[in-house]
């Protein structure tokens, strides 16, 4: 393949990653604010623009390196400023829950317009339908990784917000390895050569296939 | 959705279908050996050849097609067209990685462009910027006098050879003096420091740099100890001249001390400040430095050996006539009633400081001017009345309690030292007059606390400033303390040495 192929892979991957990321980071913003937390907002974080969310190295240096993971700038919320009417706890549980929920929507419309693209001839039409069809890979992905109960995803934030008390003591253990497990769920499927993505993988390629034909 | 998100958002969904549609028609993916080529040549059902830069791409007749590696022999391509079959150049490798690098280039322009944009937006300069020192020249020519410091006197007549000195740094140098190279003064907030230190550049006639030292304080170490050296660079050029530093403890607390997260920066900023001053007269310029703080007691020995800040001046609180003397210098073109004695005013005003005074005889004025202005009188007529001081001093008084509050919390505390199960009677007298009686709870360096009692009631405690206090009478401490017990609450602890 050439030099100049390959480069353009990696803009094909990069590309998506960064819009999905400044959704999902948008939609943690988006929570926030519907729940009466401003912080977001007053610190430019309320918006669509990637290159308020990106994060040099985790964005876009790792991504373009063709490291398969990365990170945005995380979204500050402030539990105190919620509105009244909602708990602390349930209100991060809402902001956390909208990152991946705004994937799993970005997904669901890239299968539309991958749906509707897949049978063109035209290879403008075929480019769109790649686009689309990684980012629906892509997507659920990013949501179903972000929602692994593993501090700092947002899967852990949903854990805070609905374990029992009396769970609350070896959790909190747990996250003060702080990055460690993460990287232990990272790299462990990596060395057994299986991975916990690999169903949902098979699962979208064959949704994919089936929209194809 | 402002424009820029849009304009992002637009822009990378171009770049990322263009990317799509460059990565979808990657030639044929069946791949046939060179004989086959040949056969199917021979047999005339190619239709067409592209050449690419690892091969053929061969597309039949019948629409098949596919890729022969490593045929790129151009007599390949010489036979296929000797029999009649049609033959392109694939894409350029070059046009290739233009097509990638043109938005590539692009994204990281724009990503650059903007990352600049939000970081001066925040205010975060460049890090030459940073460097700068924020010292601020306040005029070639500070007006400042001598005469606009009340009290002082022994400081003034020190800091008076400095005057002279900077002068005529050379006249002096020749009769074989070495000058001061640091003043340190020491008061308590509000005593004349800073005022003192443009006096003496006033006085002079020198360019007077004014910094204070929580401005040397950055996150990123270095910068501090780059904003001193840039401060003597600017200061040089000016020779000779007062740099005069204002709270110097933010940076000048005693190395090593203390307890808590690195102190890599402040220690970095005051080894560049103890170098500085070494080499302040070494290099040729004539600069003294002032600096000004109200806890001596914390900064570094090494700021204050001989050849730094070598001359320490103590400013004290005012004393009465001095006091006198503020009072006079802030009511300067105020008409005064003849009724208003400054003498009995500054008797009345012990431990206030400068600032304070300043303050007083502002807010008297204002009383004053108040009166008359309101009744559309004219700004000449504005005489400040003894009343006017009298009222400023009541409201004043009625603001102490406010300590109580302020102290509750350190009270609280330290109160526990002194047992409750053995009053103190005491009898205060306060500086405007009036007298306290009550059990004495808590007596530190700055204030003492006491429960009034009058009539056998108690009201509710005080904490008195020391300053306030005119004297203590507490005649029933021996009476109440039988020999049994006692009033020192580590009595009873048998010492304990190692």
């Amino acid at each position: 393949m050439s030099l100049a192929l390959f480069a353009m892979e990696r803009v094909a991957w990069f590309v998506p990653l960064v819009l999905s990321l400044s959704v999902h980071e948008w939609a943690h913003a988006r929570a926030a604010a519907a729940l009466g937390d401003p912080t977001a907002e007053a610190k430019g974080r309320l918006t669509l623009d990637p290159l308020a969310h990106i994060d040099p190295v985790g964005t876009v240096v790792l991504p373009l390196l063709g490291v398969p993971f990365g990170w945005a700038k995380p979204v500050p919320v402030d539990p105190n400023r919620f509105r009244s009417s909602t708990t602390m706890r349930l209100g991060m549980l809402w902001v956390a829950l909208a990152g991946p929920a705004s994937n799993a929507v970005l997904a669901a419309l890239s299968l539309g317009v991958y749906a509707l693209t897949v049978g063109a001839t035209s290879r403008l039409g075929l480019g769109i339908a790649g686009a689309a069809g990684y980012m629906v890979i892509l997507n659920a992905l990013l949501a179903v990784f972000n929602l692994l109960p593993v501090f700092p995803l947002d899967g852990s934030r949903v854990v805070d917000g609905v374990l029992p008390d009396r769970f609350s003591g070896p959790w909190e253990r747990l996250k003060s390895y702080g990055m460690l497990p993460l990287g232990v769920v990272i790299v462990v499927p990596q060395v057994l050569g299986w991975s916990p993505f690999a169903p949902v993988m098979r699962l979208i390629q064959d949704l994919l296939g089936w929209v194809a034909v | 959705m402002n424009r820029r998100t849009i304009a992002v958002w637009v822009a990378l969904i171009f770049v990322g279908v263009l990317a799509w549609t460059v990565l979808q028609d990657q030639g044929p993916d069946a791949r046939e050996t060179s004989e086959t080529f040949a056969t199917d040549v021979h047999e005339g059902i190619v239709e067409l050849v592209v050449i690419q830069d690892d091969g053929l791409d061969v597309y039949l007749s019948d629409g098949d097609s596919y890729s022969v590696d490593g045929l790129t022999d151009q007599r390949w391509v010489d036979f296929a067209q000797a029999s009649g079959v049609a033959v392109e150049e694939g894409d350029d490798p070059l046009l290739d990685i233009a097509i990638i690098a043109v938005p590539v280039l692009l994204i990281i322009l724009a990503l650059v462009w903007f990352g600049r944009r939000t970081m001066s937006a925040r205010g975060m300069g460049t890090f030459t910027e940073m460097r700068k020192s924020r010292a601020r020249l306040l005029g070639e020519t500070v007006h400042a006098r001598f005469d606009d410091v009340a009290g002082a006197d022994e400081a003034k007549l020190r800091l008076n050879d400095v005057v002279a000195w900077l002068g005529d740094p050379t006249r002096w140098r020749a009769s074989g003096v070495r000058m001061p190279r640091g003043v340190l003064m020491e008061g308590p907030p509000g005593c004349g420091k800073t005022l003192l230190a443009r006096a003496v550049a006033g006085e002079a006639g020198v360019p007077f740099f004014y910094v204070s030292g929580s401005e040397f304080v950055e996150m990123l170490v270095g910068v501090g100890a780059a904003r001193v050296r840039d401060m003597f660079e600017e200061a040089k050029k000016k020779a000779p001249a007062v740099i005069f530093i204002d709270e110097i403890d933010a940076i000048g607390r005693r190395r090593g001390s203390g307890v808590g997260p690195s102190h890599e920066e402040r220690e970095q900023t005051l080894n560049q400040l103890l170098v500085a001053l070494d080499g302040v007269e070494g290099r040729g310029g004539d600069i003294v430095v002032l600096a000004a703080t109200n806890r001596a007691d914390i900064l570094d020995p090494a700021l204050l050996r001989p050849g730094r800040f070598d001359l320490h001046l103590r400013i004290p609180a005012l004393s009465q006539e001095a006091r006198e003397v503020a009072l006079r210098i802030h009511l300067k073109g105020r008409t005064l009633d003849l009724g208003v004695d400054l003498a009995a005013l500054a008797r009345q005003t012990a431990g206030l400081s400068g600032a304070e005074l300043e303050n007083l005889a502002n807010e008297a004025t204002l009383k004053a001017a108040r009166r008359v202005l309101q009744e559309g009188g004219d700004a000449s007529t504005v005489r400040v009345m003894p009343a006017d001081f009298s009222e400023c001093l009541a409201e004043r008084a009625a603001r102490q309690p406010g300590f109580d509050r302020l102290d509750a919390a350190m009270v609280a505390s330290a109160s526990q030292l002194v047992r409750p199960d053995l009053p103190i009677p005491v009898q205060l007298t306060l500086v405007g007059g009036s007298e306290v009686t009550g059990r004495l709870l808590w007596v530190d360096a700055q204030f003492v606390k006491v429960a009034p009692q009058a009539d056998g009631e108690s009201g509710p405690a005080l904490v008195i400033p020391k300053m306030q206090v005119l004297s203590i009478a507490a005649d029933g401490v021996l009476e109440a303390a039988d020999p049994g017990t006692s009033t020192d609450p580590w009595a009873h602890q048998t010492p304990e040495l190692a």
